[in-house]
């Protein structure tokens, strides 16, 4: 495990924004910390950053502790916030290469760093371009490179498509698992759940400061749930038969059928609903279709904090 | 190796036209100042001197180079007085208001560099605008009246004054949370240091007066709440003393610079009475005027302590102790994970609880 927080707790004034929040992030995970606005995803981040004092438990990154040993956590982790932090006067060159400079990259590195950063994020052409004049998609782009100047091992982002449109997301989505297959652990956090479903390999939900549920998404789902929404399609003469064979599974809920479909909720295993559908196929009951569909990220969150207050 | 932080700032505030805009007002300013100065230093050296200045009067030469240095001099240092909290009151709560304090917080730069960056970018405006006026600085040089050496005394303690003040405006912007707050409070703080000690001292002198019925003290006792102020410090950095020429006119409402007027009242009156000198200490009215002058002989007065160091020297002490503890706690305050935030716990059963 990269990132380990066990039992952190974060005040502010009488604000409680952690209480008791563990995670953990193994090595080479896309880490996605999902949760509404308030939740402590931001705090979280800020703790592992070695921007901001944990009150109470306890954070190790990389082995080092955040807190006390600040300097060998930031040479691994590069830490991008939700906003840009503009520097006037300064083109992409410049500003990468400033960046490069307090990140102690020795100066003779320091060109080839930034040419092989632009180009790595799209932005060659405009690396004599104001930073102020790019567009909100390059400017996240350019804040991805900042964050890489110094190679590190720990990407930390937070929020990083917000305010961005669908094609500039896409853009930022192919980066992050572009550096993901580079070899390098991302923690990236987002209240746009389905951004953070296609590309995360991990995930967390928080809210009201807690760690609600984490792991990999089949794992978080079948910890909450084995339900699964079924759509079967037959003859429409066949209905009362196919519904006649299923509702005599006890796993089957939430029955209906319309113009030769039949939709339900069944609770089991991928072995239950194999053996279902070799009942329906037993029973002489042409099978044309058979979706399966998972519960969604959105499902699984509401599902999570449900009752949560 | 230059502090990156100082290098980037320096590289853009120069960009663009603004600067050099400001560099040419300042030089212009300056220049002005000077020849007015020069105007009013050939008319008061004839009218003292009683010919025409041209007419081969060393004395008087040497009165008109001492008064334009006197006035520049004064100038200068007022002018580091109001740039210099200017510039640095914005530094650090300019890179909070931008959103870029965190990626400093967060890059190898230590707080210490971060600050020390900071103070380094404001003070190097600031040098670049001493060091431009350093030709209208040299007339005084030329007419004559003034020594070399205490043109880099007072220019020294000029540069000692800005970084003081400096690191105080650095602390203010530390501790801001908006640039309007960071520039009041450093400018309330260079009150502190030019105004404050100026009217607590009014107060220390009548504590001193003892029976005597002279509001200022006679016996030579120092002022201490006065050690602090910049114009003291820059006035006895000076090894000739600066206005001291006016023996005829000892009032120093009657004098003929500002630089003069503080001299009487910030210096002059410590030593109770002006004709005497003070050994060790930074009047020694015999080295600028040797020749006894109008029939008035200089006499040592043998009351004044005579192991006192110079003020310049204690000056530069108060200074050196007020920037270390404006950039240490700028240090903390740009320090990150925030050091010394209290802690809390909460009861046990209420982390079992979350945990569970």
């Amino acid at each position: 495990m990269i990132v380990q927080m066990h039992g952190v707790e974060k005040r502010y004034g009488t604000t409680r924004a952690l209480v008791g929040a563990d995670l953990a992030v193994p090595d080479g995970a896309i880490m996605g910390i999902i949760g509404p606005n308030g939740a402590g995803k931001t705090t979280s981040m800020l703790i592992m950053s070695t921007l901001l004092a944990r009150d109470a438990g306890m954070v190790s990154v990389a082995g080092y502790d955040p807190a006390t040993q600040a300097s060998s956590v930031r040479r691994i982790l590069g830490y991008m916030p939700d906003f840009f932090g503009v520097y006037e006067g300064l083109d992409a060159n410049e500003y990468l290469d400033f960046f490069a400079s307090i990140q102690g990259v020795r100066p003779e590195a320091r060109p080839a760093v930034v040419r092989s950063l632009l180009d790595l994020v799209g932005l060659s052409h405009k690396s004599t371009a104001d930073v102020n004049t790019l567009s909100r998609g390059m400017k996240q782009r350019l804040s991805l490179a900042r964050a890489l100047v110094h190679d590190p091992q720990l990407l930390v982002l937070d929020e990083p498509a917000s305010g961005l449109d669908p094609r500039a997301r896409f853009e930022l989505r192919e980066l992050i698992a572009e550096l993901a297959r580079m070899g390098k652990t991302v923690v990236i956090s987002s209240h746009i759940l389905s951004e953070l479903e296609d590309i995360s390999t991990h995930l967390a939900v928080v809210d009201h400061g807690k760690v609600m549920a984490q792991g990999s998404l089949g794992e978080i789902r079948s910890a909450l749930t084995n339900q699964v929404r079924i759509t079967v399609r037959t003859r429409d003469e066949l209905l009362d038969a196919a519904e006649a064979i299923l509702r005599s599974d006890a796993g089957v809920s939430e029955f209906r059928s319309e113009r030769g479909t039949v939709r339900f909720v069944f609770d089991g295993d991928d072995e239950a609903s194999s053996r279902l559908l070799r009942r329906l196929i037993d029973g002489d009951v042409p099978v044309f279709e058979w979706r399966v569909e998972t519960a969604g990220l959105e499902e699984l969150f509401l599902k999570i904090t449900d009752g949560v207050a | 190796m230059m502090n990156p932080l100082a290098s980037r700032e320096l590289r853009t505030r120069f960009r663009g036209g603004r600067a050099s805009w400001f560099v040419s007002v300042w030089l212009l300013v300056a220049a002005g100042i000077g020849y007015l100065t020069y105007l009013l230093a050939r008319e008061t050296a004839s009218s003292s001197f009683g010919f025409q200045f041209g007419g081969g009067g060393q004395l008087a030469a040497s009165m008109m180079g001492q008064m334009m240095f006197e006035t520049l001099a004064f100038i200068l240092l007022t002018g580091v007085l109001f740039v210099v909290p200017a510039i640095a009151s914005l530094t650090i709560v300019g890179e909070r208001e931008r959103l870029t304090l965190q990626l400093l917080q967060v890059s190898q730069l230590g707080p210490v560099r971060i600050v020390f960056g900071k103070l380094a970018s404001s003070l190097a405006y600031m040098l670049l605008l001493i060091v431009a006026v350093g030709p209208v600085l040299a007339v005084p040089l030329f007419i004559g009246g003034v020594r070399l050496r205490d043109v880099f005394a007072i220019l020294g303690m000029i540069v000692a004054v800005a970084f003081t003040v400096g690191s105080i405006a650095i602390w203010s912007s530390a501790r801001a949370k908006s640039t309007r707050g960071a520039v009041g409070a450093a400018y309330l703080w260079v009150f502190v240091l030019v105004g404050m000690t100026g009217l607590t001292s009014i107060g220390e002198l009548y504590l001193l007066r003892g029976d005597t019925t002279e509001f200022f003290p006679a016996n030579g006792r120092e002022v201490y709440s006065l050690l602090p102020n910049p114009y003291l410090a820059m006035v006895s950095a000076a090894e000739e003393p600066l206005s001291l020429n006016d023996f005829q006119n000892p009032n120093f409402f009657g004098t003929s610079t500002p630089f003069a007027a503080v001299n009487e009242l910030l210096v002059r009156r410590q030593i109770g009475d002006p004709y005497r000198a003070f050994e060790g200490g930074f009047i020694e009215a015999d080295v600028a005027f040797p020749e006894p002058f109008n029939g008035q002989v200089v006499q040592p007065d043998t009351r004044i302590p005579q192991r006192r160091g110079p003020v310049w020297v204690r000056a530069l002490l108060i200074y050196t102790i007020i920037s270390a503890l404006a950039l240490w706690r700028s240090s903390m305050l740009v320090a990150a994970p925030a050091s010394g935030s209290r802690k809390f716990r909460l009861p046990r059963k209420e982390i079992a609880d979350a945990a569970a």
